[in-house]
């Protein structure tokens, strides 16, 4: 148990370090706009691998250290709540309240939906590679 | 050097959301929503207002030069807060129509979250 702990808690930090550069570098190349598109492109994104991975590993279960990495590490560093907070500030301070009331919107409501689809996708998925198991064995 | 900064930064605040995450979970075993993430995502906020208040008495936009903005604000705050789980969660409420709760979850979430944002920058400012 203690020895799972430390295996889940290295795939976590290598899934994170992974997902944090993306966002990163995603937020550089997006930053000339002066406006946080990075951001929502992560969450929405994020929201819809984590979706996915979810729906899929209900029916597939994997090893724990292959889900924490890939969920609590990779999706958990890409996706932020921090920086939506700070953006959603910033936007309101420094443009107009609408467009960081826009911007929230727009993250929640929109991260929920693509969370939907990808979870849906993820189980259409594991109960077809499910199902084409059983038919082979 | 950036990307290890990043990175660095980035891995430990997964891990610490892991820890904290598992702790929040073993004291509150059966919760009416996902508590844990909730305390974390409201703890990031606060710890990132207290950063940009206190460091640049401001908020940053374009600050990716700089190594204490890299490994804080995008690397740690960044990792241990999450926007993926949070939506994940509220669709499995969602799955099992748990209203109430899934209403509790996301407002309590975003209000909190932007509220300590603000409550720590003004705090240090």
């Amino acid at each position: 148990m203690k020895h799972d702990l430390w295996k889940n808690i290295g795939m976590i930090a290598i899934g994170s370090a992974i997902g944090t550069s993306l966002r990163y570098y995603l937020n550089l190349y997006t930053l000339a706009t002066g406006y946080p598109i990075g951001t929502i492109i992560e969450n929405l994104g994020g929201s819809l691998l984590l979706g996915f991975l979810t729906g899929w590993f209900i029916i597939k279960v994997p090893r724990e250290w292959l889900k924490v990495g890939l969920g609590v590490g990779l999706c958990g560093g890409f996706t932020t709540m921090s920086t939506l907070a700070s953006d959603s500030v910033f936007l309101f301070l420094e443009h107009t309240w609408w467009l960081s009331a826009l911007y929230i919107i727009l993250s929640v409501f929109g991260g929920i939906v693509f969370a939907l689809v990808g979870y849906l996708l993820g189980k259409k998925v594991g109960k077809r590679q499910a199902s084409l198991e059983v038919g082979q064995g | 050097m950036n990307l290890l900064l990043v990175g660095v930064g980035g891995a430990l605040g997964a891990i610490c959301r892991y820890l904290l995450g598992l702790a929040i979970m073993s004291r509150f075993p059966k919760p009416p929503f996902p508590i844990a993430m909730l305390i974390v995502n409201v703890l990031g906020s606060l710890g990132l207002g207290l950063f940009y208040g206190s460091y640049y008495g401001a908020i940053p936009l374009g600050a990716y030069e700089e190594p204490a903005f890299l490994l804080i604000a995008i690397g740690f705050f960044g990792a241990f807060t999450t926007f993926s789980t949070f939506s994940t969660e509220t669709v499995q409420l969602y799955q099992k129509k748990a209203w109430k709760p899934l209403i509790a979850y996301t407002s309590l979430t975003i209000v909190g979250s932007i509220t300590m944002f603000v409550f720590g920058f003004s705090i240090t400012k």
